[in-house]
């Protein structure tokens, strides 16, 4: 097995900070920072459904709640960012100035 | 010529895929020994026409004109296109899609709207290339204008009968060149290089063997590159260029834009009171317009404005005779697309900064006096002036202002005179003053002001007798007024042709006309002949004529050369005009100025005068100095900027044309082989990379078996 990075290895911490942790990303995610749900959902998937039996472990049922919820917001909000692409894709040209406006890159010779 | 250098055959057969293989390792081979060349193989592949010309993207306030390729380009397959079964075969049969035409310019069989709409409908023809030889002979009569020229933006919008009257001014026009094409145009005007398109590679590859009915691959094929970077319309594209949010600013359009040139005789200082009525403005356009950017415009435009520099000259002669009016000269810029000179000189006048504001806080005691529309006593356009026919010309008058006593006396009077001059002179003018005037730059006055009494005096009564109005032969040839042959250009440029005759006679009546006009007696003195050949030859024939070369201190080989300058407006980068705005300008300068003593150094305005300008031309150079004179002369330029650009307003009621960016053009031509070909290449680049990485996989893993390990490991 390849050596871990001792900074980023979870494994040495204790439950609840783990819980603790993965709580912070959950409420970060509500800054619109959807990214960090996607984070907190990879880091703490094993811990949250492949650790054994969770019910038994309180703090893994915490980290569980967190995890399943941040997947909802995580999933939410890309599906609401592929929605705007696609509308903003689809009705770019027909909303005129509004659109060039909300744009940081235009491209050249199409409407 | 340029040196024809033979095309090769890349990878055409299996033969092929050995050669490519082997060249991809003499190429590697070359590469580490540190000699390779990568232009080499660019160049074998491709041959490259650097002189051509090409079909640009224009924009209005609601549309895109013109043409623009792909990002990377447009290929296919090239076919002469010569008979309708031609136009067939590319559109529909041709078992080769997608395919380039090539088409002759000068065969309007083939170079019209409805050829080129049945190519751009069948979404088999990628591209066009026109091709147009020195020598053959021109057509009948081409003009990509529309066939009511500026419709939409003149005086006359509201009338029942329509913009132009329901008159067809413009005939011949076919509108092609404001239609939007979906590929790109370019043209090839070098005999050599129509020769080696056709000859060495269309007619050598792209012809059936005998006993097939289509030819076989690989064929010739041509890559059209002209991708424009506007889209939509000006405002559009405006806005894109200026946003400041965006995170790569791209200019992508500039509005056509240049200089009005304006000239005055008997200016009158801002501190006199100007009297009513007291300005005559005689006008004429300075630009023509076509698909492409040679714009010779002999008739659209040289024929009136040479005729403008005649009456100048011939009244500067009598100012003194004339103070009772200041008579202004103007050249206007951007005609040709929605009146934008005019437009904006009207307006400028109507804010009072026409010729230039006036600045009452400054010590220039000396300043011209601001023109107001109600100044004008008489307008007279002279328009295409070039073919005239029996001595015949024509006063158009509008019929609208007419109602107005004042106006209808003034434009009677005139034209009584006028009649009266023409019959001295052996010519005939005819009043017209039941029909609407033709498309002119007067209509701009009349639709800010309807009591401005004016005339345009053109060539035809009707349609236009220019077969060629704003297209590229419009040219001496294409108005049959060429030089006869094997004349020295000595002679030629004082050889009086048969517009530079008519535009001396025309005038002649009119210089006299407003002479007794303002004066109310005759003037003796002609035109001056010699002045018409000179002017003719330096804007019809070549350029780099001596009286133009005098306008330069030594850098004319810049901006002349031994073929007429184009009287496209263009776009305006900086402050600087076009070179036959220039020209123009120096010539009217001279032509109304008077000679004063002074040197080169001294030649410029003393203090507090914001009124006279001191131009000073150069003679030849003698023993190596070059001498000149000085000229004290009341000419100038005005912005030719249409105003819809400094309101933001595209609603139509000013000229909003821009020119699309581009990046860059270019026109190559290779043989292209089978399409499936790519297929084969491909896929023996994936085995090859399959297998490769195979072994070298496996000589790793074996590596301790097929090498010594060193000793030190």
């Amino acid at each position: 097995m390849p050596r871990k990075s001792e900074r980023m290895d979870l494994s040495r911490k204790t439950d609840v900070f783990k819980a603790d942790l993965s709580r912070k990303y959950f409420l970060g995610g509500f800054a619109l920072l959807p990214f960090l749900w996607l984070i907190n959902v990879v880091w703490f998937f094993r811990e949250a459904f492949c650790s054994g039996d969770v019910s038994a472990n309180a703090e893994h049922k915490r980290i569980r709640g967190y995890v399943v919820k941040s997947l909802v917001g995580c999933v939410a909000c890309t599906g609401a960012l592929i929605a705007w692409i696609v509308v903003f894709q689809t009705h770019r040209v027909q909303w005129g100035p509004q659109a060039d406006y909300m744009s940081f890159i235009i491209p050249v010779g199409i409407p | 010529m340029r040196q024809i250098k033979s095309i090769n055959q890349p990878f055409t057969d299996m033969a092929g895929i050995f050669r490519l293989v082997v060249g991809f390792t003499i190429g590697l081979c070359a590469l580490f020994s540190g000699q390779a060349d990568a232009d080499r193989i660019r160049e074998k592949i491709y041959y490259t026409f650097d002189k051509h010309a090409f079909c640009m993207r224009r924009l209005n306030g609601t549309h895109e004109i013109g043409c623009s390729s792909s990002p990377s380009g447009d290929v296919g397959v090239l076919h002469y296109v010569t008979s309708p079964e031609d136009v067939q075969y590319v559109s529909r049969d041709g078992p080769h899609a997608p395919y380039i035409a090539i088409i002759n310019s000068l065969d309007v069989k083939f170079y019209n709207l409805n050829i080129f709409k049945t190519l751009q409908d069948s979404n088999r023809v990628r591209g066009v290339i026109l091709i147009k030889y020195d020598n053959e002979s021109l057509p009948e009569s081409f003009s990509p204008d529309k066939t009511c020229p500026n419709e939409g933006y003149g005086f006359y919008e509201d009338s029942p009968r329509g913009s132009c009257g329901g008159i067809p001014w413009n005939a011949a026009g076919n509108g092609m060149l404001f239609q939007r094409w979906n590929f790109p145009i370019f043209m090839l005007y070098q005999d050599a290089d129509i020769d080696y398109l056709l000859n060495n590679c269309t007619y050598r590859f792209n012809q059936p063997k005998t006993n097939e009915t289509s030819p076989a691959w690989p064929l010739c094929s041509a890559e059209l590159k002209s991708y424009m970077l506007a889209a939509a319309d000006s405002q559009t594209c405006i806005r894109r260029s200026n946003l400041l949010t965006n995170l790569n600013p791209q200019t992508r359009c500039d509005p056509l834009q240049g200089f009005n040139v304006w000239a005055s005789l008997n200016p009158v200082n801002q501190t006199a009171p100007r009297k009513a009525n007291s300005t005559i403005i005689i006008a004429a356009r300075l630009d023509a317009s076509g698909v492409f950017d040679f714009i010779p415009g002999v008739e659209s435009s040289v024929s009136g404005l040479v005729t403008l520099m005649l009456v100048a000259e011939s009244l500067a002669k009598v100012r003194s005779d004339l103070t009772d009016r200041e008579i202004m000269f103007v050249l206007f810029n951007g005609e040709a697309f929605d009146y934008i000179g005019s437009s904006r000189l009207v307006y400028d006048m109507q804010k009072g900064e026409f010729p230039q504001k006036v600045d009452l806080s400054s010590n220039d005691t000396v300043q011209n006096a601001v023109v107001r529309l109600e100044d004008i006593d008489l307008f007279i356009e002279l328009s295409q002036l070039g073919l005239v026919r029996e001595g015949k010309f024509f006063l158009h008058t509008d019929p609208v202002s007419s109602a107005d006593a004042h106006v209808r006396d003034r434009v009677r009077l005139f034209s009584s005179i006028s009649g009266a001059e023409a019959t001295k002179a052996n010519m005939t003018s005819v009043f017209l003053n039941g029909t609407q005037l033709p498309p002119a730059s007067f209509q701009q006055f009349l639709r800010s002001n309807v009591s401005v009494p004016g005339v345009v005096i053109t060539d035809h009564q009707r349609e236009y007798q220019n077969h060629f109005y704003n297209s590229e032969f419009d040219s001496l040839k294409g108005q049959m007024s060429d030089y006869p042959v094997n004349m020295s250009d000595a002679e030629a440029y004082n050889y009086a042709t048969s517009i530079a005759i008519n535009a001396q006679k025309v005038a002649t009546v009119v210089a006299r006309s407003v002479y007794k006009f303002v004066t109310g007696n005759a003037l003796k003195e002609e035109a001056n002949l010699t002045t018409s050949a000179n002017l003719m030859y330096c804007y019809t024939y070549k350029s780099n004529c001596s009286l133009f070369i005098s306008y330069f201190n030594g850098t004319a080989d810049q901006y002349l050369k031994a073929s007429p300058l184009s009287l496209y407006i263009g776009v305006s980068r900086g402050d600087g005009s076009h070179p036959v705005t220039y020209a123009s300008q120096m010539t009217l300068g001279n032509l109304i100025g008077e000679r004063v003593n002074l040197t080169e150094a001294d030649c410029k305005a003393p203090a507090h005068d914001k009124m006279n300008k001191y131009y000073f031309y150069y003679n030849p150079v003698v023993n190596g100095t070059r001498s000149g004179y000085c000229v004290k002369t009341n000419t100038d330029l005005s912005q030719a900027k249409s105003p819809a650009f400094l309101l933001d307003d595209y609603s139509g009621k000013y000229s909003t044309w821009t020119e699309s960016i581009w990046a860059s053009t270019s026109i190559r031509i290779f043989l292209q082989p089978d399409p499936k070909q790519d297929l084969y290449t491909l896929a023996f680049g994936i085995v090859a990379t399959v297998i490769l990485t195979a072994l070298i996989f496996g000589m790793s893993r074996a590596a301790g078996d097929i090498f010594l390990a060193s000793e030190d490991a």
